[in-house]
């Protein structure tokens, strides 16, 4: 420990007052308390999200007759994500930043990169949607992790040595971490399904459907 | 025959109670003008002056982000509504 764990346990305290204050936020989000025990704030993250199922048609292309492949893109309400855990490191808060630790739900245990059932996307001015859960490992902690700012782990990523913590310390705290998590990998995420000769699962961003369909015309 | 008709109220105020950092600030808003004029109000209320006030995001009780360029009349807002300011985590990837 840096800081002493006095302050560090009243910041603590402070911050978590905070999240329990937004407890209607936490329910409509579902989001739920795992358990809070200084330092860690153990939560799970129940997702809503439809997936999207991609169904492969076949159409006729033109007068000439020749057909083709078109992807038709449907919402499937009952299908979602994998419920997830977080823990929020709040050791050293706020000398140093919250830690964010993706967790499996039931086990608990610290997810690899194939066990993270959960990607984090978040929409860039402009249009396009930056992936703030990059592939690869942390090189410290060797797990995947959130690239945010405000996040210990990218401001302790060696990429990112020219963003310290100190530019936002004092404004970044645990409900913004909790609602950049939610965000980013609840709200901005969803299981996409791509039926055809292989079956393709993944994460993507979420989209409205229409815009996920391939080709022109309507089957 | 005369037939009365109701006029919208171009003064109308409402009380908002914004939440910055687990603070209450409440400020009274004509409901014509954008919720942004608002929330620049209850920041400067607050003291809370050091960032760009657009940088702050306007969330409801139940988490939802609000336009802050809407005007007020259209959220439907009661009389001490509890909004919750937050400033935005940057980008990073």
């Amino acid at each position: 420990m840096r800081l002493d764990p006095e302050v560090s346990r009243a910041k603590f305290d402070q911050e978590v007052q905070k999240l329990r204050g937004r407890s209607i936020m936490l329910r409509s989000w579902c989001c739920f308390e795992r358990e809070i025990t200084f330092p860690n704030v153990d939560l799970v993250f129940v997702p809503s999200r439809s997936a999207l199922v991609m169904i492969p048609i076949a159409v006729q292309l033109g007068p000439a007759g020749s057909s083709g492949i078109q992807l038709q893109a449907t919402e499937v309400s009952w299908l979602t994500t994998r419920a997830f855990g977080v823990r929020v490191a709040m050791s050293d808060f706020d000398l140093r930043p919250p830690s964010v630790e993706f967790r499996d739900a039931w086990t608990w245990e610290l997810v690899s990169d194939a066990g993270m059932v959960t990607r984090g996307f978040r929409p860039l001015p402009g249009g396009d949607i930056q992936n703030i859960t990059p592939p690869g490992l942390h090189p410290r902690t060797e797990r995947p992790f959130l690239c945010a700012q405000g996040v210990r782990e990218y401001h302790e990523h060696p990429e990112h040595s020219g963003d310290d913590w100190m530019r936002h310390r004092g404004s970044i705290g645990l409900v913004e971490i909790v609602t950049l998590i939610h965000d980013s990998c609840v709200s901005n995420c969803r299981a996409n399904l791509v039926l055809g000769a292989q079956l393709r699962l993944g994460m993507g961003p979420f989209a409205p459907p229409q815009l996920a369909q391939v080709g022109n015309g309507s089957p | 025959m005369s037939t009365e008709v109701a006029m919208p109220d171009k003064d109308k105020k409402v009380t908002i109670v914004f939440v910055i950092n687990g603070e209450d600030v409440t400020v009274e808003q004509n409901e014509n003008a954008p919720l942004k004029a608002a929330r620049d109000k209850a920041l400067e209320q607050s003291g809370n002056t050091g960032r760009p006030f657009d940088e702050w995001e306007i969330r409801n009780e139940q988490g939802e982000l609000l336009d802050p360029t809407a005007k007020i009349e259209t959220f439907g807002f009661t009389d001490g509504v509890r909004l919750f300011l937050n400033l935005m985590v940057g980008a990073g990837g």
